[in-house]
This record gives structure tokens, C-alpha cells and sequence, in this order.
């Protein structure tokens, strides 16, 4: 039952997450900041707007990519951090969908007919590459300490003393894939005006900021997950909040990187996940 | 996606002030730049012909909402030597201590400015509650925090409030201590070091050919600043450095920056310990002087200069050239061959101000104009008599 209504509330619960992870920030950053519940309202005030006319974005990809977006990202939920749908290879699903899910990033930012969009989706395939191997390498690490393949079989208190090294890996590729800098070149406002969603308006962006929301619930949750696992809730509810606040004082205290800077440091993560995984192996 | 033409402005979040900036690009990197200006012409010059000397003081103020102090003391500067009116030391003191503050909340601003366009949004809101703190200065001197209407032809409005030096001394030291923090931090971290290092490269031999001015030319190693070179009011009366480096790059233009700021901080305390014990003339209208003359102050961002012509107590010709229009030529050059995520930090090292910028611009259906001084005058100036026929 509990596992459910986890389940049904991601949404809330992940908005909820964001206002308190704005207020984090502008408490860091000397400002008093939005109410917590600014997020929903947000969300509220985007649906009952309408969608921009402009021809360019009268395209399938265009309406459907957002959507889709933010039910892969719900879809994830069902597997972490409880085993709601649990079946043989259910963790290669999962490395899949999270792939998934950058690459319909990608392509909301192509069909958005915008050389910013497309500038943002160029930036965000270039990173891709490297950090989604990396993540891959990452998360076989773990599938071969616990030798399962099967996420409601994955050990209860977690593989942080097998595998510390994957501790640093998950985080970097957690700061990239959230968006976060000095990672956060594929958005960037200031040089692409957040690259894939410059076009976007109204309900389209409404699951833009949902699908976000949640995927940075989705990491805050999947990494205290793999390293110290779900035994007590109680801790790890804790652990969770401890990432959301490890994830806001990243994005308050660093500048962000260049495309080509970027992928530099991640070319060093894969470095760092082979040696994990072949260390684990040997 | 090869060859795109990309629109920065004249809306964008890396620009304060509206421009556009058409941005051919290779890929990632850029091929060639096109700026084109114009968004906030407002025809100053002409606006100021024909004033009365006393009057035109105000519409000299209101160029610039950032260099506002600057723009009045050079106007200032220039009637004043045309009309012989000679100032005595305690308004000179004063329109120093004015100016000095300008470059404070100007170079505090800027800072901020450069951390939000790397996407440090803390160093931003930091830089920015320091320079709250000038404005507090100024908000108790002047009664206004951006726009301080003190300054009259010869003589200043109000003297400094009576024991206002701890009130002063306290937000400059609260001001020095923060800033060297901030210093720090730019020179330090590794990842603002490795943006803006190599980005934005002019060599001094560059900067003297584009007649750089300001802290942009200071580090390149061209020892430019008026202060010292040809020094205004106070100037000659107080001690400081002019800070150069030799590197040439957006991170030399920052550091050459905050190192002015402490500077500026020593300027104001010499100023306020000095402050000479006379009073202020009484300001009077100038109705009959005649002359002409230049002034130049040096600005936050480099040289202002202007010239004035007096005719019967009314300005016949007003020409200014703000240092914006010296430093923003080089941009087109400096932008080719960096890439797209340099543009911010290329733009924003330049510290351009198009409110000072734009006066002899025309953008007329959809087509830019661009004009020198005669043909600007002769199309759009020219009074055009009337033909009379005594038929």
C-alpha cells in the first residue's frame, strides 16, 4: 500500500522537493525566496495558459515529447525505491529508461524548431555520450556485487563499503543529468536561454518543469538507494533530504563549466567508472 | 547544423541593456559577429543644443543611470573652463568623493554582473548587497540613491552631512572586506579561472591601436587613466595606484576591477580625512558667459569626454564621447573564433553601457543608419527655412 501511494504522490512530493530546494537556495543566497508551495502554483498557472501559435512548432514531436517526458520519468517510480513491478532484468529497464528520458530531453529540444533548442540538444547529445557510459559502467558495478538483476532482490542496507568509488561517479553524473553546475552547460540561461525549453509555453512546459521536478526526486531517491539501500525508511528519507540539500549547495556555490569543459571532466568520470567496474570485477 | 545565424539581444539575459548581437556560428564556434545598436537613441546631443547652461546640467545627468555622477562632472569640467569659473577645494573634494563612489557601485555591480553570466547566481546577489551599501552612502548624502541632482556650475547643492564619517568609514570597510573576499574567490576558483582565462585575449598592442580606455586597456598593460595622466579636481591631491596586468583577458579585466575597488575605498577615506573647511559658494545662474572648452573625467569604464560650445549662457554645440564607444568597436574582432558560451563572458567583460552609447544613431524603417557628426546634422538637424516669397 505504502509502496502505491509513493507512487501516486511522486509528483507531489517532487514539487514539494523543488519549492524547499528554492528556499534552500535563496536562504544561501542571503534572499528570503519563494513560499514552498511556489512550485504548484507555477504548475497550476502554466496549465491554464494557452500554447504558443508560432508555425514552427506545430509539430507531432513538439506536443508529444513533453508528455512523454514526464511519464518516463514517473515510470521510473515504480521500480525505485520500491519494487512495485518487479521482473527478471527490471534494472536494465531502468538504465534504460533513464537514458530515455535525456534523450526525449533531446528531442523536445530539436522539435522545438529553435536554434537555441537545437543548441541546447546539441550540447545535451555531445555530454550525453560520455556520462550516460559513464552511468552504465556505474550502475554493472553494482549489478555484479549484488549478482541481481532483479531490483526488488537488490540488499536492503545498500553497496556503499563494496563500491565507494561509485559514490563520487553517481553524484557527478546525478549533477549533470539534474541540470546542476557547474554542469548545467546543455540549459545554460544565459548564453542558450535554457536551450530545449526557449520555445516551450503553457501546458508543454507545465510537464517540462513536472518531468524535471521528478527526475531530480528520481536521483535524490536512487542514490542514497544503491549506496545504503532501504533498510530503515526513516534513515533513508533522511539520506533523500540530505541530497537535496547536497545537490542546492552544488548549484549555489559553482559557476558553471563550457560544453568542451565539461565533457573533459566526464571523460575523467568514465575513466574512474572503468576502474570501478574493473576493480569490482577482479 | 552547420552555419546558423544566432540572435543575442536585444532581449537576452546576458545583456543588461538592449543590443543585437548576430552571431554567425560554425558548429559550436563563432565565424563572424554583427553588432547592431540603436534600441535606446535618444538624440542627447541635440536635446542639448540650445539649453541654457544651467538647465542643460540636467538633461547631462540623466545620460547614464550607472555613470551619472561621471557625465555630470565631466559636462561640469568642460562649462566651467569655458566660462573661467574657477572652483575652490571643497567642491573639488567633493565631486571626487562622488565620482570615487560611482566607480565603487559601478565596479561592485559589474562583478555581480560577471558571476551571473558564468552562472554563479551567489556572487551575483553577494556583489550586489555591497553595493547596497553605497547606495546607502549616496542615499544619505545626495537623498537619492541612483540619480543625486547635487551638482551646480561652480558650486555644489549640500555639503556632507555632520558626523557622516562613521556612517561612511563603516560601509567602505564593510565594502573593502567583502570585496577582497569576492577578489579572491575570481582569482582563485578553478572553474571561473578556466572561463574566463584566454577568453577575450587583446594584446596591448591591439589596445592602443583601438584607443582602448579604461580598466579594458589597463589590462592590456596600457597605463591609460585620466586621474593621473591629466588629473581633475581633487585628484592631485591623493595618493593611489593605477592598476594594470599584462594579460589581456576577461580574468585580467576582472582583477584589474577589483583591484580598483580597493583603491577607490583608500581614494574616499583620503577625500573624507582631508575635507577642507570652507564653504560652499552659492550657486548662481549663468546667463551672459560665452566660451568653449573640453572636460574628461575618467569614468568607470574609461574616459568621458565632452565638449561644449557657450554662446550668451547657452550651449551652441554639446559633443560627448562616452568610453563605451571606444571599448565596444574591438568586440567584433575579440568575439571570432571563441565559441557560443564565450559570448557572455566576451560581452560582459567589456562592461558595455548603451545608455551612454547611443546618441548619434538612427534606426529608421527597419534600415540602420549609421552617420557621422556633419551628415547626422545635415539630415536631421538642419532647420529647415521656410521658403518666403514677397510675390
Amino acid at each position: 500500500m505504502t509502496e502505491w501511494v509513493f507512487f501516486v504522490a511522486a509528483p507531489f512530493i517532487a514539487l514539494l522537493l523543488q519549492g524547499i530546494r528554492r528556499k534552500l537556495n535563496a536562504r544561501m543566497q542571503n534572499r528570503i525566496g519563494p513560499p514552498v508551495w511556489q512550485p504548484f502554483l507555477d504548475v497550476i498557472k502554466l496549465v491554464q495558459k494557452g500554447k504558443s501559435d508560432s508555425e514552427g512548432n506545430l509539430n507531432f514531436f513538439f506536443v508529444i515529447a513533453p508528455i512523454i517526458f514526464f511519464i518516463t520519468t514517473w515510470v521510473m517510480f515504480l521500480f525505485v525505491p520500491f519494487a512495485i513491478w518487479s521482473f527478471e532484468f527490471d534494472f536494465l529497464l531502468l538504465i534504460y529508461l533513464t537514458i530515455l528520458s535525456g534523450g526525449l530531453y533531446v528531442l523536445a529540444g530539436f522539435a522545438s524548431d529553435s536554434p537555441l533548442g537545437v543548441h541546447g540538444a546539441m550540447r545535451e547529445m555531445i555530454t550525453m555520450v560520455v556520462y550516460e557510459t559513464s552511468f552504465t559502467l556505474c550502475l554493472f558495478t553494482f549489478i555484479v556485487i549484488s549478482g541481481t538483476l532483479t531490483l526488488a532482490n537488490y540488499p536492503p542496507e545498500g553497496l556503499l563499503l563494496q563500491a565507494p568509488l561509485a559514490a563520487v561517479i553517481l553524484y557527478l553524473i546525478g549533477s549533470i543529468e539534474l541540470k546542476i553546475t557547474p554542469f548545467d552547460t546543455a540549459e545554460a540561461p544565459t548564453e542558450i536561454l535554457e536551450g530545449f525549453s526557449t520555445e516551450f509555453s503553457g501546458a508543454g512546459l507545465a510537464f517540462l518543469e513536472l518531468g524535471d521536478a521528478m527526475k531530480f526526486l528520481f536521483f535524490c531517491v536512487f542514490i542514497p538507494f544503491l549506496l545504503f539501500g532501504t533498510g530503515n525508511m526513516w534513515l533513508f528519507a533522511l539520506l533523500v533530504l540530505l541530497f537535496v540539500f547536497i545537490f542546492t549547495f552544488s548549484k549555489v556555490t559553482t559557476p558553471r563549466f563550457r560544453v568542451d569543459q565539461v565533457v573533459q571532466v566526464y571523460f575523467v568520470v568514465l575513466i574512474l567508472a572503468v576502474i570501478n567496474l574493473a576493480w569490482v570485477i577482479i | 547544423m552547420h552555419n546558423t545565424t544566432l540572435p543575442i539581444g536585444p532581449q537576452h539575459p546576458s545583456i543588461k541593456e538592449p543590443m543585437c548581437l548576430r552571431i554567425r556560428l560554425d558548429g559550436n564556434n563563432i565565424e563572424n559577429a554583427d553588432l547592431r545598436l540603436g534600441y535606446v537613441h535618444r538624440g542627447v546631443e541635440k536635446i542639448l543644443e540650445g539649453k541654457q547652461v544651467d538647465s542643460a546640467l540636467y538633461v547631462a545627468e540623466r545620460i547614464c543611470g550607472i555613470c551619472e555622477v561621471s557625465h555630470t562632472a565631466a559636462y561640469l569640467s568642460a562649462v566651467e573652463s569655458a566660462m573661467n569659473i574657477s572652483i575652490n577645494d571643497k567642491v573639488k573634494y567633493l565631486r571626487t568623493f562622488l565620482i570615487e563612489l560611482e566607480r565603487l557601485h559601478s565596479h561592485l555591480m559589474w562583478s555581480g554582473f560577471l558571476a551571473h553570466e558564468i552562472g554563479y547566481e551567489t556572487l551575483f546577489m553577494y556583489s550586489w548587497r555591497e553595493r547596497e551599501r553605497i547606495l546607502e552612502i549616496f542615499d544619505k548624502y545626495t537623498g537619492g540613491r541612483v540619480h543625486h541632482n547635487v551638482s551646480k556650475i561652480g558650486s555644489n547643492k549640500y555639503d556632507l552631512p555632520e558626523n557622516s564619517k562613521k556612517f561612511i568609514f563603516d560601509r567602505l570597510d564593510a565594502v573593502a572586506k567583502h570585496a577582497e573576499k569576492y577578489r579572491r574567490e575570481f582569482e582563485k576558483d578553478n572553474i571561473i579561472k578556466a572561463r574566463l582565462e584566454n577568453v577575450g585575449v587583446i594584446p596591448e598592442k591591439e589596445a592602443k591601436r583601438y584607443c582602448l580606455v579604461g580598466p579594458i586597456a589597463r589590462a592590456s598593460g596600457y597605463k591609460v587613466d585620466v586621474r593621473k595622466d591629466n588629473p581633475y579636481f581633487a585628484f592631485d591631491q591623493v595618493d593611489f595606484n593605477v592598476i594594470t596586468r599584462n594579460e589581456g583577458d576577461a580574468w585580467a579585466r576582472t582583477l584589474v576591477r577589483m583591484d580598483e575597488i580597493q583603491e577607490s575605498v583608500n581614494i574616499i577615506k583620503q577625500l573624507i580625512n582631508n575635507m577642507p573647511n570652507e564653504k560652499l559658494p552659492k550657486p548662481e545662474l549663468h546667463m551672459n558667459a560665452s566660451g568653449e572648452a573640453v572636460g574628461h573625467v575618467e569614468a568607470p569604464r574609461g574616459e568621458n569626454f565632452y565638449y561644449v560650445k557657450i554662446n550668451s549662457g547657452y550651449l551652441e554645440r554639446a559633443k560627448i564621447r562616452t568610453p563605451t564607444l571606444n571599448n565596444i568597436i574591438i568586440l567584433e574582432k575579440i568575439l571570432k573564433g571563441y565559441e557560443l558560451g564565450d559570448v557572455p563572458v566576451i560581452v560582459g567583460s567589456l562592461d558595455p553601457c548603451f545608455g551612454c552609447l547611443e546618441r548619434i544613431m538612427v534606426a529608421k524603417d527597419k534600415k540602420i543608419e549609421e552617420h557621422d557628426e556633419d551628415s547626422f546634422r545635415k539630415k536631421y538637424c538642419e532647420i529647415q527655412k521656410p521658403e518666403v516669397s514677397y510675390d
